[in-house]
């Protein structure tokens, strides 16, 4: 992941809906770094991780959102899930819902990523961060 | 005795084509470089001309003036291929089905 | 059907808006071509030879009589006066404006419909038996199915960005009339020895440059373990689908490179870490979306089959229509019918915007304001009072739609084909009128008995030409269009894939093509044989021969 202080990106809280501050930033970075091509760590190495982060080469790439979503219910990890790489604002809720805790971002995308999750209040699947389902008082699964 | 080749390759003229963002409708590049959606009025470009229409159809493209951009290399022949004939046609080659009544509909 | 509560036209709203934006950025460049391209088709905006394509889902191809009426009003206040009813049971109109999209979408969410995942890289339209609910071989009624498939599938965050697309069909009847063996997963429903109803999985099935009969992944699945499964069959392709080759990125490709033993390791592999998420519905959800497909309460009517015999009896159009496009009922005083958009000069499977509002009419005046939308581009009419076939029938005369025959020669599955799509290489639309008037008188077409011909205009196979008894596909040979044909296709339970009988026709020379085909098999019948069964016992051989000489 390059530099978040270089100052050319951003790093985006999804739960926020906004960029960290500055400091803030430089205290999250990845243990681990893996691309969508890759296959995910073994268990016994991502227990010893604290934030991961994921790289699309291109954001149709839809293999991050089962890694992410591996990692979080398979492998049981609880740290940062940072999306790196390309990955356009529309992908934020399908992001978050997949686990995902933050992305890198540009500044000019900055105004889109802060709206991106405001239109799509409702989910349909029982996971994690939907926001608000019939499922909801159903589902056990509220947390990573 | 060999033959000494013309190491300048012949461009064929090319047609510009592609489709307007808004709203789809097939296109040509005139010969001022405007779009044109007559396809009589699409002018075939070589050469320095050619340069100059493709990098005005690039910045078109980075424009959201236009999608969809090809090139139709005129070989001569002067025939298109049928799809050509059909988008320059600007519908399909068959009668679509005509809606017997222009009224409003009831319950919307 | 389901009912939209506040929940759902939330949803739909928030949709609509959300595309607003998104055509807004575009606009502005906010978005480039290439992000905005799969943020439109999964909100079903093709661009097509001509203009944007509009594919509105109709789920399971089931609709309302209402919202039949309110896409005669998109038709006629967006588009040309009309539309076309595809092989995954959906509509799509040809002439949309992409500034228009948005105002469109809104006008379907009032309708609570939409166009959500119908295009694009993700899991699109599940399809059914267009008789559900209403036909009298069922094991269960698959619609409730369908429909937790379809809330299950809708902006499902892991699967929005597949390696390709993905279609789900879901079968329940004693014949798969939802072609279950050519998806990417097929769910047949089935009882095990202890009365238990559960799903079949088939997996790896499709058309297209390599068509494929699905595979048997799970011989029984409970129902209340639909979703994990899924789930996990999604991971697994989401994995490890190609993605370096858009013509070998199906789940197909994978099975088979896979093998079907390894591809299901990998799937209960991935199911046993899923079973445990809270991903199955919970037995609440299932049944408050299951009980809006509880079979109709039929008013108790006296038996009509005297009236319907006796119209049969008396006039001979309406008894040609009668043998093949009433359709038998769980409730023995009712039946479906099928209005059948195939006819002379009609594109197969388009209607206009009047028409639409006939059917929807008499829908509501015959039926119970219930429409069906059937793979094989007709629309039918569930739940007919037995005596009132003939004032039905009656009624579509008078709108002009009393068509071909469903499943006989005039019954033509054709894809758009080169005069409005992008991708093909031929032109489908005038093959099939072609055809479609060499074989032009009724009685000839019952004669000849149940044949399915399908016309695709490219190897997509949009048409299913592979699954056809007749298939046509249009090939681009040195710039003409030119035809090739396939003999027998299956759909059904033992899906099979068509056979090319040799070179490729022009396109005046199909017809007589297709002729020779049908007296070859008109000479050599049994008694009550149909195409399907006599081709099997012949081989094609001798249809080869017909058409090409000895070798």
């Amino acid at each position: 992941m390059a530099p978040v202080e270089d100052g050319s990106l951003i790093l985006f809280d999804l739960a926020a809906s906004d960029r960290l501050a500055d400091g803030e930033s430089l205290l999250i970075q990845p243990d681990y770094s893996l691309s969508t091509n890759d296959d995910v760590p073994d268990a016994d190495h991502i227990a010893r991780l604290s934030s991961i982060a994921i790289v699309f080469p291109v954001f149709s790439d839809g293999r991050g959102f089962t890694h992410a979503r591996r990692l979080r219910t398979i492998f049981g990890f609880t740290g940062q899930l940072i999306a790196d790489g390309h990955i356009i604002p529309d992908q934020a809720d399908y992001l978050f819902r997949c686990g995902f805790t933050h992305v890198v971002v540009t500044p000019d995308r900055l105004g889109d990523w802060q709206q991106a999750r405001r239109f799509i209040r409702i989910q349909f699947q029982s996971m994690p961060n939907s926001r608000h389902s019939r499922l909801d008082s159903l589902s056990d699964a509220s947390s990573f | 005795m060999t033959r000494i080749t013309d190491s300048k390759a012949v461009t064929l003229p090319v047609l510009l084509t592609a489709n307007r963002l808004t709203d789809g409708v097939v296109l040509w590049m005139a010969g001022d470089t405007s779009w044109t959606a007559n396809r009589n009025e699409a002018v075939a470009f070589t050469a320095a001309g050619l340069t100059v229409a493709r990098d005005q159809a690039k910045a078109d493209l980075a424009n959201q003036r236009i999608i969809s951009l090809y090139e139709i290399t005129i070989d001569g022949t002067g025939k298109h291929s049928a799809r050509e004939q059909i988008r320059a046609a600007k519908g399909p080659s068959i009668q679509p089905l005509r809606d017997q009544h222009n009224q409003g509909v009831s319950n919307v | 059907m389901y009912k939209y509560d506040n929940l759902d036209q939330s949803f739909l709203q928030s949709r609509s808006a959300q595309f607003r934006d998104q055509v807004q950025r575009r606009l502005s460049g906010a978005l480039s071509e290439d992000e905005f391209k799969p943020l439109r088709l999964q909100n079903g905006l093709y661009l097509q030879l001509h203009a944007y394509m509009l594919r509105v889902a109709i789920p399971y191809g089931v609709l309302s009589s209402d919202q039949l009426r309110g896409l005669a009003g998109i038709a006629r206040d967006f588009d040309r006066g009309f539309g076309h009813f595809t092989t995954r049971q959906n509509i799509q109109f040809n002439w949309i404006k992409l500034v228009e999209a948005p105002d469109i979408l809104d006008r379907l969410a009032a309708l609570d419909m939409h166009a959500i995942q119908t295009s694009g890289n993700c899991i699109r339209n599940t399809t059914t038996d267009p008789l559900a609910g209403a036909a009298h071989d069922e094991i269960a009624n698959p619609l409730g199915w369908c429909e937790i498939i379809r809330q299950w599938s809708t902006l499902h965050p892991e699967f929005a960005f597949l390696p390709r697309k993905f279609k789900i069909a879901v079968s329940a009847g004693a014949t798969d009339r939802a072609a279950t063996g050519f998806h990417d997963i097929g769910l047949r429903m089935v009882k095990n020895r202890g009365g238990e109803i559960g799903f079949r999985v088939l997996v790896g099935g499709g058309q297209g440059r390599t068509p494929r009969a699905a595979q048997v992944l799970n011989a029984f699945l409970p129902t209340r373990h639909l979703l994990s499964y899924l789930e996990a069959i999604l991971r697994v392709y989401n994995a490890a689908g190609r993605r370096d080759n858009i013509y070998k990125a199906r789940i197909k490709i994978l099975v088979e490179a896979m093998g079907i033993s390894a591809f299901a390791d990998a799937v209960n592999s991935e199911w046993l870490g899923l079973q445990s998420n809270g991903l199955d519905l919970p037995v609440a959800e299932q049944d408050r979306i299951l009980a809006h497909f509880a079979p109709p309460v039929l008013k108790p009517v006296r038996d009509g089959s005297a009236e319907v015999l006796a119209r049969r009896q008396a006039d001979q159009a309406f008894d040609l229509w009668a043998a093949s496009n009433i359709h038998p009922h769980w409730h023995p005083g009712y039946s479906s019918a099928s209005v059948s958009l195939k006819q002379i000069g009609r594109p197969p499977g388009d209607a206009s915007a009047s028409e639409m509002i006939a059917i929807a009419d008499l829908a509501d005046q015959f039926g119970r304001g219930e429409l069906r939308i059937t793979y094989t581009q007709n629309i039918i009419v569930p739940h007919i009072k037995l005596i009132d076939l003939p004032t039905f029938y009656d009624g579509l005369i008078k709108a002009g739609l009393a068509g071909a025959e469903d499943a006989l020669i005039g019954d033509i599955i054709a894809c758009p084909g080169l005069d409005y799509c992008n991708l093909a290489n031929a032109r489908s639309l005038p093959v099939a009128d072609r055809i479609f008037a060499r074989f032009d008188d009724p009685s000839r077409r019952h004669e000849i008995g149940p044949l399915r011909l399908n016309i695709s205009g490219c190897i997509n196979a949009c048409a299913h030409h592979h699954a056809a008894d007749i298939g046509v596909l249009g090939v681009n040979k040195k710039g003409v269009e030119h035809f090739q044909i396939t003999l027998g296709g299956k759909a059904g339970e033992a899906a099979q894939i068509g056979r090319i009988l040799g070179p490729s026709f022009a396109e005046e020379d199909v017809p007589d093509a297709i002729e020779t085909i049908i007296n070859i098999y008109l000479g050599a019948r049994h008694e009550g044989e149909i195409f399907a069964a006599c081709l099997d016992r012949l081989g094609i051989a001798p249809f080869k021969e017909a058409l090409y000489g000895t070798g």
